[in-house]
């Protein structure tokens, strides 16, 4: 039975100070994205004249039309679609099989297999030798370089093994007696009841793939056809700033995309994960919070 | 032994052929690591030699210096002479320490203010709002600081001018003095709430019988904070200090990208953004791969002090 006392007034005070806090760090963690967005619904040459903080002045969505009229912009969106859809589906398969075969408990070589995985996580080559491997493997200027990298995650591989520790025994036990073979009880029975884990590796995958901005900068400078859209924003972001940079104050500002459009790109990078962030976020809190218990 | 040697070879066979299909499983991921995590390993050969992309790791020739004798160690020798290398490890360092100091704890008082929270529905927003940058890219997020900050059209830039703060036409990102505060601002908006996480879940371990106890004894809520709910999560406290520590020369390559520009560089550059410059865009591999050589021996050097400390300190560390 809980005791019910009574809130002094220094409680009182902190409760309201604490509330307070509270609502201002929403605000500022909301308001850069609610401003970007308004800056994308205004009128590109009255954005210019400034003072637009809480609402369009005049209502347009001509940056969107013009946003998806660049065939570059086109292009770099459905790389970055399919790189999301082919990375996920692919790692999840790979990563999961191994999970799923490395569990075995008769495992033969499985302390070797144990060694194999863990010695990469403390000590790696660092940028220069990957990024040189990855030329001897002519994956670079390629869109394969957004797969195949990213094709096994042994983080990953210890959250699912901690789920499929959960599984009962007697029921892999029981399809095996039944003649099923490994890949059909993966298929079959184990994902099924790992949905939960999966969806929620799969999410964090997902996020990392839509984001990726380096290996898209690294692996695929040489070419236009596979810049992703974090790298097409840089792109953007950088040209216009450095005509600001030139220009100064008083200066000649010449600018090749106007702000507007700009902000209209930057929404339309990041749109799908405000979108899905709230119908999701169990998923990734579930996610974080299996891999914590993991350490 | 003979005998048994014999057993135990033939079992280990008709165990395998028993479970092909689940060797068939692990082994492509095996291969995988060999490829592209053991062969990167070799590559480290090449801060050794005058490397040569059309040669490869094997048939490069070792380092030469001036004379033309062997020097393997000629790319060590020249970051001690390269200032924009210190400079850009002085940088890290700095970001870094902020991080340490302001955005190490930050997370952990949000978190105990977070669960004095009475209203559940409340809670739950701010939870749902503050978690939600961490699964925005550092691209878009630092796209929205510079845009921000415009002098001519972002809110914060205009602020600025308006109250008189700062001239007419300033843009904060030009200016290397504002790199570091704008760095550690930054990431503990991005962080903060999904950073939080882990010791909101620490928190709910808290024994309800100690917290009876307390209140018995007529504990305030800040004694409660302080005696009961901060000792419970030290365990996880301890963890993430280890890892905060261990990446004091790491840096968020993408935060510093979009951050960094031709006027503010002497304070954005850092190890991190060097070795993509040296590297990369210079095409000067032999040194960048000694660059990122040393930085992760220094990192696995951290790694043991940090939990070295952690240990000496609160009695928990890593292993």
């Amino acid at each position: 039975m809980a005791i019910k006392h009574k809130k002094s007034r220094r409680e009182i005070a902190f409760d309201i100070f604490n509330y307070f806090l509270m609502a201002v760090i929403m605000f500022v963690t909301v308001y850069p994205f609610y401003y970007v967005i308004v800056g994308s619904l205004n009128d590109g040459m009255d954005f210019l004249k400034g003072g637009i903080y809480f609402f369009p002045r005049k209502w347009t969505f001509a940056n969107y039309a013009e946003v998806f009229r660049r065939d570059n912009l086109l292009n770099a969106f459905a790389v970055t679609v399919l790189r999301t859809v082919v990375g996920v589906v692919t790692h999840m398969l790979f990563t999961g099989l191994f999970a799923f075969g490395f569990c075995r408990k008769d495992l033969v070589f499985k302390k070797f297999y144990w060694l194999v995985c863990l010695i990469p996580m403390f000590i790696g080559g660092g940028t220069i030798p990957y990024y040189l491997l990855l030329i001897d493997l002519h994956l670079t200027d390629t869109f394969w370089v957004y797969i195949i990298p990213w094709l096994f995650g042994f983080w990953d591989v210890l959250i699912m093994k901690s789920f499929f520790a959960g599984i009962p025994d007697s029921l892999s036990e029981a399809a095996r007696i039944d003649g099923m073979g490994e890949f059909a009880l993966f298929f079959k029975i184990i994902f099924p009841l790992s949905l939960p884990v999966f969806a929620a590796l799969a999410l964090f995958n997902g996020v990392g793939q839509w984001n990726s901005f380096f290996d898209s900068l690294l692996y695929n400078s040489g070419t236009d056809r596979y810049i992703t859209l974090q790298h097409l924003v840089v792109l953007m972001l950088k040209e216009a700033e450095s005509d600001k940079l030139a220009g100064g104050p008083g200066g000649v500002i010449v600018r090749t995309t106007s702000e507007s459009v700009q902000y209209a790109s930057i929404v339309v990078s990041t749109l799908p994960i405000l979108l899905i962030y709230p119908f999701l976020q169990k998923y990734f809190v579930y996610g974080v919070m299996t891999g914590a218990v993991k350490e | 032994m003979v005998f048994f040697g014999k057993k135990k070879g033939k079992s280990t066979l008709v165990k395998l052929k028993r479970q092909w299909q689940s060797q068939l499983m692990v082994i492509p991921g095996i291969i995988f690591l060999f490829i592209f995590s053991y062969i990167p390993l070799y590559g480290i050969v090449a801060a050794f030699k005058d490397f040569e992309v059309s040669l490869g790791f094997w048939d490069s020739p070792w380092a030469r210096n001036e004379l033309g004798q062997i020097d393997p160690f000629k790319y060590f020798r020249r970051f001690f002479e390269d200032d924009l290398f210190w400079a850009s490890v002085k940088n890290t360092l700095i970001i870094n320490l902020l991080g340490l100091l302001v955005n190490f704890p930050a997370p952990i008082i949000f978190a105990l203010l977070l669960s004095e929270i009475g209203n559940k529905k409340y809670r739950k927003i701010v939870q749902t709002v503050s978690y939600m940058p961490y699964f925005i890219s550092w691209i878009v997020f630092g796209g929205l600081i510079i845009k921000l900050f415009d002098p001519y059209t972002g809110v914060l830039g205009q602020l600025l001018i308006g109250t008189g703060l700062v001239p007419e036409g300033y843009y904060l990102l030009a200016y290397p003095d504002h790199i570091y505060a704008l760095t550690t601002v930054s990431s503990l908006i991005k962080n903060l709430g999904w950073g939080s996480i882990i010791y909101l879940a620490a928190l709910t371990s808290v024994s309800d019988e100690l917290i009876e106890a307390a209140e018995l004894e007529g504990a305030n809520r800040f004694q409660k904070m302080r005696y009961i709910s901060l000792p419970t999560i030290q365990g996880t406290v301890s963890v993430y200090f280890i890892f905060a520590v261990s990446g004091l020369l790491g840096s968020n390559f993408d935060q510093m990208y979009i951050l960094k520009n031709p006027l503010n560089q002497s304070t954005a550059e850092v190890i991190d953004t060097y070795v993509y410059q040296i590297g990369i865009a210079d095409m000067d591999l032999a040194y960048a791969t000694a660059l990122g050589l040393v930085r992760s021996l220094i990192a696995f050097i951290l790694l043991f002090v940090a939990n070295f400390i952690s240990k000496k300190v609160s009695g928990s560390g890593l292993y």
